[in-house]
């Protein structure tokens, strides 16, 4: 099995648990894999440096067959070298410059800088797929806290690694944990709740059909803490990250099978104790954009020289996540266990 | 322009400026720095009126071939400090890209204007055909750009030999030799490098030919651009083309300001026409308060002011000569930053305008020396409607002061609540707002230049205080 096996749409987030976690790695495999398909590339925000810019050390450069088409920032046009036509600009600016579309004419390495907000690539991968891009991949981002993908795309490969921490039991636990957020699926009974548009930061949801909205963080916790409300909360939406402050008041007053809302994964920042106290209470966090996470790609050799036993870490790893049916790779040693 | 920004959104300018939706960079730049014509170019701004009638007979009769070439319009992305770049600065492929999409658009551009047949005067737009045929030498239909292997034999034989290294790295296993292919490989990447910027020098260079013609092209793209808007404006506010003569007269009639009316329409109100003729000297308005004098005089700056800058204006006929400086004094001038008094503001602003006061200047005056008290007010505004008098400048005051009209050429009189009181109608504290507010005549009527200016306040008064203790008081005093 390979893992460009896993994508099943035209359109796939490659997103990391950390810096060097190993995405170009997986990206130039994806690539290598698809010499015959028109691949789309572009990235959230920066990547693709032969040096990376945070820790200094050498990376993977992308290299692109002839025929890819690349969205990437004008300032970093030089720095490919590829023989580049230019298809279109987009009037999306980056702090090098605007996105630019280009078609490669030849082969080579390409440095990719693309929007960096999530709209701004959601426009550019359409703008993508309409210039005749049979697979987009998007280099995303490299924590959790940033890995918003556009909701055209909904297939994200996880990339895990020894850069994450020294110790390979905290990175396999994170990484399980990472990978239940973005397995999380919608749940039929809160398909309302999902699809209630509002701007306010707060919403509560009652059982009779109302709403009470409040952008005061105060105000949603005293709601949240009444006593009287408890019984007739069915699920709360946050407009922004849902992080142990949010989530506090409804595990203290013990508040039983509701659903808690956020934008997507990225959004969920809470910790794993207070995750699992949620499990408990059979409170369920709910993503507004389900992603599919399709593959977990690990890379046993950390930034600064250490390394994980590579085949203890991917069992180990291969143990926790095997409910949830998702492949985990060694792209570079070619390995997968499933 | 003739007006501040604060002036410009009082008098309903800016309103009228974000109602045109220029469709290119280049028409919304000449929204944005709107100038008036001066007066040695009477003849430009009879053209840019005439070319006005004309986009609005094929509005009507021509809506697809309009609508084809706005559509092409909104393509247009803004090209020109590249070009004007040319030949000092060596264009970067992105930059060449956006010259030839837009030299392709030039050609539909230039089709769709040729099909509409029209008399369009000083709108050539240049097709620049051979600056398209310079940066396509392949003449591909295709937005795309790259610096093609057409352009040298150079280029193309350095690209077949980084293909074949490509080849070669592609079927390389072993690592030193793939190490020693990337060295050779980057050695072509860089004489690729070297020779796409010549290229592009020399097509920088070659540009640089085109430069004239390709803004010509673009100045006319975005003069049409905004014809068509001031058209649509004038058809949708049935505005009508103004007559610009050499008499030394000014005539609106039925004049009207779609700002105000926006404003008033909210509160189920709407705007009446106000018609005015001035000759050179003072004309004096006088009028109670709240009766609209304010309005009337801000309405004839609108007015003025679009039809002197390529306008139809918002009247059922205008005529009037060039004019190449309004001057509005409103009441707003008070300079908190500067400790000025509102009066003091008022005095500063009309030393600065009586500067370049000429026969080309309209001069406005809305409630002058309104802030002082009223004794020495009436005197200033009677000695100022005395001096503009003795002008050549058209100048207008509004004032709720006695014994200045006597000065002035003309006196125009807001009817206000004259016939309503005539009537003998009376009505009670409850509904006096909304009496006033329904019998108020905004109309402008002639009146004698030895008439007054009309005493209402009195009668307001008992209009609104009816059954009020102080209403006595107030009837009873007398001077």
């Amino acid at each position: 099995m390979k893992i460009s096996d896993t994508i099943k749409s035209s359109s796939v987030a490659i997103i990391g648990m950390s810096k060097n976690a190993g995405k170009t790695t997986v990206l130039n495999a994806i690539i290598k894999e698809n010499q015959q398909k028109t691949l789309g590339i572009t990235s959230i925000g920066r990547d693709g440096e032969s040096i990376d810019l945070v820790t200094g050390t050498k990376k993977p450069e992308i290299y692109v067959s002839a025929g890819a088409i690349i969205a990437t920032a004008k300032d970093l046009l030089n720095s490919c070298d590829i023989t580049q036509e230019i298809l279109d600009t987009t009037g999306i600016l980056t702090p090098l410059g605007e996105v630019i579309i280009i078609r490669a004419l030849s082969c080579g390495f390409v440095q990719i800088a693309g929007p960096s907000t999530v709209d701004g690539l959601q426009s550019v991968c359409e703008q993508i797929l309409n210039l005749g891009a049979e697979l987009v991949l998007i280099d995303g981002a490299i924590n959790r806290k940033s890995f918003s993908v556009p909701t055209l795309c909904k297939e994200v490969i996880l990339c895990s690694g020894a850069s994450l921490d020294s110790s390979m039991h905290k990175v396999i636990t994170e990484t399980h944990y990472t990978a239940q957020l973005l397995t999380i699926k919608q749940l039929e009974q809160f398909k309302q709740e999902i699809a209630y548009q509002s701007d306010s930061k707060f919403v509560v949801f009652l059982d009779d059909n109302n709403t009470y909205e409040t952008d005061s963080p105060v105000e949603y916790s005293g709601f949240i803490s009444k006593s009287k409300h408890r019984k007739s909360i069915k699920a709360v939406c946050i407009n922004g990250a849902i992080t142990d402050t949010v989530v506090k008041p409804i595990i203290e007053s013990g508040i039983r099978n509701i659903g808690i809302i956020g934008f997507d994964a990225s959004k969920f920042l809470l910790s794993k104790s207070y995750f699992e106290k949620l499990c408990s209470l059979d409170c369920m966090l709910q993503p507004k954009h389900e992603m599919e996470l399709i593959a977990i790609t690990v890379n046993p050799y950390s930034a600064s020289g250490a390394s994980f036993d590579k085949h203890k870490f991917i069992d180990e790893l291969a143990k926790l996540i095997k409910p949830m049916r998702v492949p985990i790779f060694d792209v570079q040693e070619g390995r997968y266990v499933f | 322009m003739f007006f501040n920004h604060r002036e410009s959104v009082a008098i309903g300018l800016e309103y009228i400026k974000n109602l045109l939706s220029c469709r290119t960079p280049y028409g919304r730049a000449l929204v944005r720095t709107l100038k008036p014509y001066k007066s040695k170019q009477a003849e430009e701004l009879k053209q840019e009126l005439d070319n006005i009638s004309v986009v609005i007979d094929l509005l009507k009769t021509q809506p697809n071939d309009i609508a084809s070439i706005e559509n092409y319009f909104s393509q247009v992305r803004d090209i020109k400090r590249s070009i004007e770049s040319c030949p000092d600065v060596v264009l970067d492929s992105v930059a060449l890209f956006e010259i030839k999409r837009f030299l392709l658009l030039l050609q539909h551009i230039v089709a769709s204007v040729e099909r509409l047949n029209a008399h369009l005067i000083g709108l050539e737009i240049p097709s620049c055909i051979d600056a398209l045929y310079l940066i396509n030498p392949d003449k591909s239909e295709a937005a795309s750009f790259h610096i093609s292997d057409t352009f040298s034999l150079e280029l193309s034989s350095i690209r077949r030999m980084k293909h074949e290294i490509e080849v070669k790295l592609h079927n390389a296993n072993d690592e030193q030799e793939i190490e020693q292919l990337k060295i050779e490989r980057q050695k072509i990447v860089e004489a690729e490098c070297e020779e796409e910027y010549s290229i592009r020098k020399y097509l920088s260079e070659k540009l640089a030919a085109h430069k004239d013609d390709i803004l010509q092209a673009i100045s006319s793209i975005g003069r049409l651009d905004l014809i068509i808007q001031k058209a649509k404006l004038a058809l949708l506010h049935k505005a009508t083309k103004p007559e610009i003569t050499t008499d030394e007269a000014v005539a609106f009639t039925a004049m009207q300001n779609p700002y105000y009316d926006s404003i008033l329409r909210e509160k189920k109100r709407c705007f009446i026409p106000v018609s005015i003729e001035l000759l050179p000297g003072s004309t004096v308005i006088t009028g109670a308060n709240m009766g609209g004098k304010s309005m009337a005089i801000k309405t004839l700056a609108l007015n003025a002011a679009l039809a002197m800058s390529g306008f139809f204006v918002f009247a059922e006929s205008a005529k009037l000569p060039m004019i190449e400086h309004i001057c509005l004094i409103a009441q707003d001038y008070e300079n908190i930053t500067s400790g000025l008094s509102s009066f003091g503001g008022e005095i500063l602003k009309l030393k600065h305008e009586l500067k370049h006061i000429d026969a080309h200047s309209l001069m406005l005056f809305d409630e002058f020396a309104k802030g002082t008290n009223p004794e020495e007010g009436a005197q200033i505004v009677r000695a100022l409607v005395k001096y503009l008098n003795t002008k050549k400048a058209f100048s207008v005051i509004a004032t709720h002061y006695n014994g200045a009209t006597i000065y002035a050429k003309k006196h125009y009189r807001v009817a206000g609540l004259k016939a309503f009181f005539e009537k003998g109608i009376t009505g009670n504290s409850e509904n006096g707002l909304e009496l006033i507010a329904d019998n108020m005549d905004y109309g402008l009527y002639e009146a004698p230049i030895d008439s007054d200016c009309p005493m209402e306040a009195k009668n307001i008064s008992r209009l609104l205080l009816q059954g009020e203790e102080i209403l006595a008081f107030i009837l009873s005093e007398t001077d």
